[in-house]
């Protein structure tokens, strides 16, 4: 009986070790993934944002400022145009809730940091908690904002696979090849939720 | 102080020239004018103006000398062979902007002094001197002005308004003095602004027939795999 009872424990420890140590190599191995898709101060986006999510892009609304012609009514003088971005979250990580649709506002002038958002597209953003004027950006620009595939539940094989069918937006838009922070990403199959367990580690250190 | 000054010098050439070549910054989309779409927007005249925050860029750089670092800063991207675009130093706003002149009007409208907003085509590109973060903070987002935040957030901007011609006709350009604070500061303000800001507000920032010279390379720390 006694024999047996050593066995069990040794046997409990084992298995004890086995998963710690499993638990440990998958929190390293998200973590050296999270590092490849989101940079060298992917840890630094994570504490820094206030909003992450992956999900969906509903719509993007973006002034029309001109001074010719045509739509001069639509600009009033003295303001700082704002884009308008809804998104559905499909996944919440930080500072929103599963099925949200969040609308968020962007200072124009920032949308040229970060590639531009279309209607249907599916990504993971990081978002810096709304100013007292209600304006968010992504954080980092581009690096706080992660094209996913069609499915919105793995990184997208070519982040600038999205980019390319995006249609003309009516202020204009950034050459598709324009600078890039990051190359193109080669994933074997990074899914949201592998970045979502590295991101939440993140957090908490 | 010289120094400081070259190190801040560093900053904005840095985030000058560290792009790639390839084409225009901008490409017209649906809803200009006939003809237009799909065309480069570039300033008209292949001029611009540009006017600079009367207030410091930090507690170490006045406003003079950061006015000779943003004018360093332009003249990178204009002295590029085959880029026909002339910038010069038009005056100074007409205040110190700062968080507490950015102001929303109570109905989601985001006011500001009347010569930094993308409707100002009389200061057709302003440049903000952000001396605590706190515009930053206000046009970003909470928190993206802080230091933290430096390793993108330290020079930033572009354009804000296009004519229906095809023009830019309005561009802004924030540089965050929190990130140019200190000397000890300098340098990884140098290695975070690696975008190219003045050659977006230039309307060309990837260079096609220009390359950053082997000392801009090694001032910046970058790679050519980088460019």
């Amino acid at each position: 009986m006694r024999a047996s009872r050593r066995v069990w424990v040794v046997a409990l420890v084992c298995l004890s070790n086995f998963c710690v140590s499993s638990f440990a190599a998958a929190q390293q191995s998200d973590q050296v993934i999270a590092e490849r898709v989101l940079g060298p101060q992917w840890k630094q986006l994570s504490r820094r944002a206030g909003m992450i999510f992956a999900g969906t892009v509903l719509a993007t609304v973006t002034p029309t400022v001109t001074t010719g012609t045509g739509a001069t009514d639509r600009l009033v003088p003295g303001t700082t145009p704002a884009v308008q971005l809804s998104f559905r979250v499909d996944k919440a990580i930080a500072g929103v809730e599963q099925g949200q649709v969040l609308t968020i506002h962007e200072w124009a002038g920032a949308w040229s940091m970060h590639r531009p958002m279309t209607r249907g597209q599916h990504i993971l953003i990081f978002l810096y908690p709304p100013s007292r004027l209600g304006l968010t950006s992504p954080v980092g620009g581009s690096l706080g904002q992660v094209a996913l595939d069609l499915s919105g539940n793995n990184v997208s094989k070519d982040m600038q696979e999205l980019d390319a069918q995006r249609p003309a937006a009516a202020i204009g838009f950034r050459n598709a090849s324009s600078p890039r922070p990051r190359a193109t990403v080669d994933n074997g199959r990074v899914s949201v939720v592998q970045l979502e367990r590295a991101i939440r580690s993140a957090r908490e250190e | 102080m010289r120094s400081r000054i070259a190190g801040v010098a560093v900053l904005l050439i840095c985030s000058a020239v560290a792009s790639r070549a390839g084409g225009p910054a901008f490409v017209a989309g649906s809803g200009y004018a006939s003809g237009v779409e799909g065309q480069p927007l570039i300033w008209a005249s292949g001029s611009v103006q540009y006017f600079t925050d009367q207030g410091n860029l930090s507690a170490i750089l006045t406003g003079a000398q950061a006015d000779a670092l943003v004018a360093t800063a332009f003249s990178t991207w204009t002295s590029i062979p085959g880029v026909a675009l002339s910038a010069s130093q038009g005056g100074h706003l007409a205040e110190d902007v700062n968080g507490s002149n950015i102001e929303t009007n109570g109905y989601g409208v985001v006011t500001a002094p009347a010569d930094i907003t993308s409707s100002a085509t009389g200061t057709p590109v302003g440049i903000i001197y952000d001396y605590d973060g706190t515009v930053t903070d206000a046009i970003l987002g909470q928190g993206a002005g802080d230091l933290d935040d430096c390793f993108t957030n330290a020079v930033y901007g572009g354009p804000d308004n296009f004519s229906m011609g095809g023009n830019i006709v309005h561009a802004l350009v924030v540089i965050n003095g929190v990130c140019a604070s200190t000397s000890a500061q300098l340098p990884f303000g140098a290695r975070a602004g690696a975008h190219g800001w003045f050659g977006v507000v230039a309307g060309q920032p990837e260079r096609v027939d220009a390359e950053p010279s082997s000392r801009q390379r090694r001032l910046c720390g970058v790679s050519g795999d980088a460019l």
